[in-house]
């Protein structure tokens, strides 16, 4: 109790000295004044303190443009996502005490409800400046409304720019199987027993994978025949999937994989038959750059078998 | 006697009916015409949906509605509660609340989930039990059944808590809230088999007893039962019951109450023939939900769950207003 | 149990005896109020002194100091606080109208009501006072069910509690499939929401609810007359001018309001309602249900659930729902407890 008593002081001792030397920043001219949903924003022209309340979209974000982040929220970091060790993962649903005495200067977050607990960017603005995300958009479409606001345009057109090349090489690469194949994006719930696609647009929202598949051109299955969220029950695997050339398999580390490969159902898809299915391993349905870079190579590698 | 007959003749062919309807209907419907071929032998993919999925659901679906059934018959028997139903009771909350403990922080497996769903619902009903204080009289129903509302209030609040810890956990238990009979049948059922057995041969064994309980409690020790015995017996038995069947479907409401009811109206009050009688009927109404389920808005599916409180709700008030009063 | 049903006719000297216990009692769960209040204050993430919490009071704070205290701490406790006494009266109202200890309005679905008008606020996109007003009409809509469904207030109080949990089991059924079918993000704020809304709270919401309270809480407590008369049975209750439906319909209708502020402030919290009414009778020793002390307890009660879920996994916040459904299990133990050591007395 004593120890953690004197730990939260040191962090207050931080917190505070930051908080207090926050107005001479202030006073400095750097800063940027920027207009987004919220209205018109002082946003400081270097942000010295970052905190990203969602890991799937902030977070990768403020890497991207090299922010220093001194922490964020919602759920940890995937492994693909290189944030460094020393930035902490705060408490989810977000605690604005404990973001306040990050003493940030500046906010990223999701404007998918600016009341809740979870995303609360209406009252993030006593703390500094929210710079809001929206779900609705592309990845890339958000990180150049971000570029603009920082006033970083180059750095968002340069990841955007090395994105689609990427994403052109594997379309020279596989370009026979892109254009001629049919795939799915898809997650398994071994409870409920049924395949939740994620390749599709459905009221989930725009998913990661989904999103890629489109930049690569690649053709999925309609959203018409799955069920508001996506889903798939087992007895329509064969009328939804049937004619699928090759699966990604979405693996979230529940046991989904192993469930599906003891049901016949699915075992007598001509893409499972034929070996055509890739397994990629994390919770990959929403992020920005890197969980695109990360997909990309997923879909590579699926696209590489439906070409051998 | 002819009226017995006629009812038993409408009851039976509801039952086909409802069990063909299952075996058909679903996000993906399998011609009547084609059952026939399919059950004697084809290897085509109706074949595999008609022997991997329907039938091990209509098998999961008839047992969780017999268990149902029978644990609703049993339960308003011996405490001699018209509402006595393991939805209503707590008894389906406490079952579920330690199956999210178990799948959701433990990661168990079916076997283990069915022991521990059937522990679940035993403290579940011990609570229920002692909140209302072990109350006698007319309005013991009612304290009863107020005491499972509590229960099943705490143990929601506390899995909900559990379950909102983390986004991505709650993405996925968000789902086992309600009952729904999607799970893997053939792994399923023998997972609960020896606490559902063990819980309907002790039912069974019972059900004499309660006969003798029916004629008051002071009449039933005077004729030499041991009322506190039985009616320990016959939670035992409810709890072994009910708590299978929510490791197999989850939670699911109003069948405990409506079979056991439909069963005296159809086969009169001997307990005898009331218990294998609600537990039929239970089975073709959650056979009957699921099947409606899967019909209403495909291809996504309507949790069985979901679809007996909707048409249960309406049917509990319409009992309210027609009982006689007990003040 | 119905204790409603066993007034006992009292003495003067014995009625002033409980009536000077129960203002006891009352000032004492009063100042413990705005003790935790106060104290709570001081409690959370960023460590603020009491000096500055004074001077935060005193208008005299800025900066963090200001922010955290006079716009984060301090509408969240007054809110635990406002929620926590109409949760607490309305519970004593309902209890003592149903004659029965668990007849709560969050027991008998108006809870579940106010969770379907927010959810169905939630998935159209309403803003954050759309969806306190989505809930007030969810719990009034609901209430009102029942008692249409009831036929009115000629209805025998067993089968309107039954009407009650059916209907909330409806209402329930539909909230578990808006969940299970909502987008991840709609249903995590959904759910959340449920588990209690205090931490959303802002100034507007809080003025909203706190004026409604305002003229409901003296109206409440104006309905004792009410209560004692109905509780010694509907023919004493004519002879003392009281008509038992006409009062039976006041009642259920502070308590209704009084419940849907309450869902309007912090959100459907379940068991201050069920809680407190008991609690408050075992303080003052009265034989009815004291209303003005179950309203402070109820307070009580909410604030100091709430402190708990700030801080017992801090910085992490727990549900404040999950919080007051483990201490009103705990409660309830200790009930049995009492009771069996008492022996049974059912």
């Amino acid at each position: 109790m004593g120890g953690r008593a004197k730990l939260s002081r040191r962090t207050f001792a931080t917190g505070a000295a930051a908080l207090f030397s926050a107005p001479a920043a202030l006073a400095a001219p750097a800063t940027r004044q920027v207009e987004t949903s919220l209205g018109r924003l002082d946003i400081p022209a270097a942000p010295q303190r970052v905190v990203a309340i969602d890991s799937r979209i902030g977070l990768e974000q403020a890497l991207a443009f090299d922010l220093p982040l001194v922490g964020y929220s919602h759920s940890r970091a995937r492994p693909w996502v290189p944030v460094p060790a020393d930035v902490p993962f705060l408490a989810a649903p977000p605690n604005l005490e404990q973001i306040l005495m990050l003493a940030p200067d500046l906010i990223l977050c999701p404007d998918s409800a600016p009341n809740s607990d979870w995303w609360p960017l209406a009252r993030l603005p006593a703390i500094a400046p929210a710079l809001p995300s929206n779900h609705r958009i592309s990845w890339q479409e958000n990180l150049t409304r971000l570029g603009g606001w920082l006033g970083r345009e180059e750095v968002a057109v340069r990841i955007i720019a090395a994105h689609a090349e990427m994403i052109a090489a594997i379309r020279t690469r596989h370009r026979r199987a892109v254009e001629r194949t049919l795939v799915a994006a898809v997650h398994y719930d071994a409870i409920k027993r049924r395949l939740l696609v994620r390749s599709a647009g459905t009221r989930y929202g725009l998913v990661m994978p989904a999103q890629v598949l489109a930049e690569l051109g690649g053709r999925e299955v309609g959203a018409d025949r799955l069920g508001p969220n996506g889903e798939v029950t087992l007895d329509s695997f064969g009328d939804v999937l049937g004619a699928v050339d090759g699966i990604l398999l979405i693996d979230f580390g529940d046991g989904g994989p192993q469930a599906l490969a003891r049901e016949p159902l699915w075992q007598r898809l001509p893409a499972v038959k034929a070996g055509r299915v890739e397994t990629v391993a994390g919770n990959c349905t929403f992020g920005s750059l890197y969980t695109a870079r990360y997909l990309a190579r997923a879909w590579d590698a699926l696209f590489a078998r439906l070409s051998a | 006697m002819t009226g017995r007959l006629s009812n038993a003749l409408i009851a039976s062919l509801l039952f086909i009916g409802a069990m063909l309807a299952s075996l058909l209907a679903g996000a993906k419907l399998l011609p009547p015409s084609s059952l026939l071929d399919l059950l004697l032998g084809d290897d085509g993919e109706a074949a595999l949906i008609l022997w991997q999925l329907r039938l091990p659901r209509l098998a999961l679906g008839l047992v969780v509605g017999a268990a149902l059934g029978a644990a609703g018959a049993t339960i308003q028997a011996a405490t001699r509660n018209p509402l006595g139903d393991p939805g209503l009771l707590g008894i389906n909350a406490g079952a579920s609340l330690a199956v999210i403990i178990g799948s959701g922080l433990f990661a168990l497996g079916p076997t283990a989930n069915a022991w521990l769903a059937s522990g679940g619902a035993s403290l579940a009903a011990l609570a229920v039990h002692a909140v209302a204080g072990a109350p006698r009289g007319p309005s013991a129903p009612i304290k009863l059944t107020l005491a499972g509302v509590a229960v099943t209030a705490f143990c929601l609040g506390v899995g909900q808590a559990i379950a909102l810890a983390d986004p991505e956990r709650f993405d996925v238990v968000r789902n086992w809230r309600v009952g729904a009979l999607s799970g893997d049948g053939l792994a399923l059922l023998p997972a609960i088999a020896p606490p559902l057995l063990a819980g309907a041969m002790l039912a069974a064994v019972l059900a004499p007893r309660l006969n003798l309980l029916a004629l008051g409690e002071d009449r039933a020790a005077a004729l030499g039962l041991s009322v506190g015995w039985t009616q320990a017996g016959c939670l035992l038995a409810v709890v072994l019951l009910a708590g299978a069947a929510v490791a197999a479907a989850g939670p699911i409401a109003f069948v405990g109450l409506a079979a056991p009811h439909m069963a005296r109206r159809f086969g009169g009050a001997d307990q005898r023939i009331v218990l294998p009688s609600a537990a039929l009927i239970g089975a073709v109404l959650v056979t009957a939900a699921d099947t409606l389920g899967r019909v209403v808005a495909p291809p996504a599916e309507l949790p069985v769950g979901i679809v007996t409180a909707l048409i249960g709700a309406p049917v509990l008030v319409a009992l309210a207003r027609a009982q006689r009063s007990e003040a | 149990m119905p204790w409603a049903a066993r007034v006992p006719v009292r003495t003067g000297r014995a009625m002033r005896a409980t009536l000077r216990r129960s203002l006891v009692v009352d000032l004492g769960l009063a100042m413990a109020c705005i003790g935790l209040g106060l104290f709570s204050l001081t409690l959370g993430t960023m460590p603020v002194s009491l000096a500055d919490i004074a001077r935060a009071l005193a208008g005299e704070a800025t900066g963090p100091v200001q922010l955290v205290v006079l716009e984060w701490r301090l509408p969240r406790i007054l809110a635990a606080l406002a929620a926590g006494a109409a949760l607490g009266m309305a519970g004593a109202l309902f209890q003592t109208l149903l004659r029965n200890p668990l007849g709560s309005p969050d027991v008998i679905g108006f809870d579940a009501g106010a969770f379907s008008g927010a959810i169905l606020a939630m998935l159209t996109g309403a803003a954050a006072g759309g969806v306190a007003l989505a809930s007030f009409a969810g719990g009034l809509a609901a209430g009102l069910l029942v008692y249409a469904a009831a036929g009115g207030g000629h209805v025998e109080r067993n089968r309107l509690i039954l009407i009650g949990i059916a209907v909330g089991a409806g209402f329930t059924a539909l909230n578990d499939w808006l969940i299970f079918t909502a987008p991840l993000d709609s249903a995590l704020i959904a759910a959340s929401w449920k588990q209690g809304a205090l931490a959303g709270i802002d100034r507007g919401r809080l003025a909203i609810g706190a004026a409604i309270l305002l003229a409901l809480l003296p109206l409440g407590l104006a309905c004792r007359r009410m209560m004692d008369a109905l509780a010694l049975g509907d023919d004493k209750a004519m002879s003392l001018g009281e008509p038992p439906g006409v009062a039976r319909l006041c009642l259920g209708l502070v308590g209704l309001s009084l419940t849907a502020t309450a869902t309007l402030i912090a959100g459907p919290v379940g068991f201050v309602a069920l809680i407190a009414p008991h609690a408050a009778r075992r303080l003052a020793r009265s034989a009815g249900l004291p209303l003005s002390t179950s309203a402070l307890f109820g307070a009580l009660f909410l604030l100091g659930s709430d402190c708990v879920a700030r801080l017992l996994f801090a910085p992490r916040s727990l549900p404040v729902g999950a919080v007051t459904a483990c201490l009103g299990g705990l409660y309830f133990v200790l009930l049995l407890r009492s009771r069996m050591r008492r022996g049974a007395d059912s």
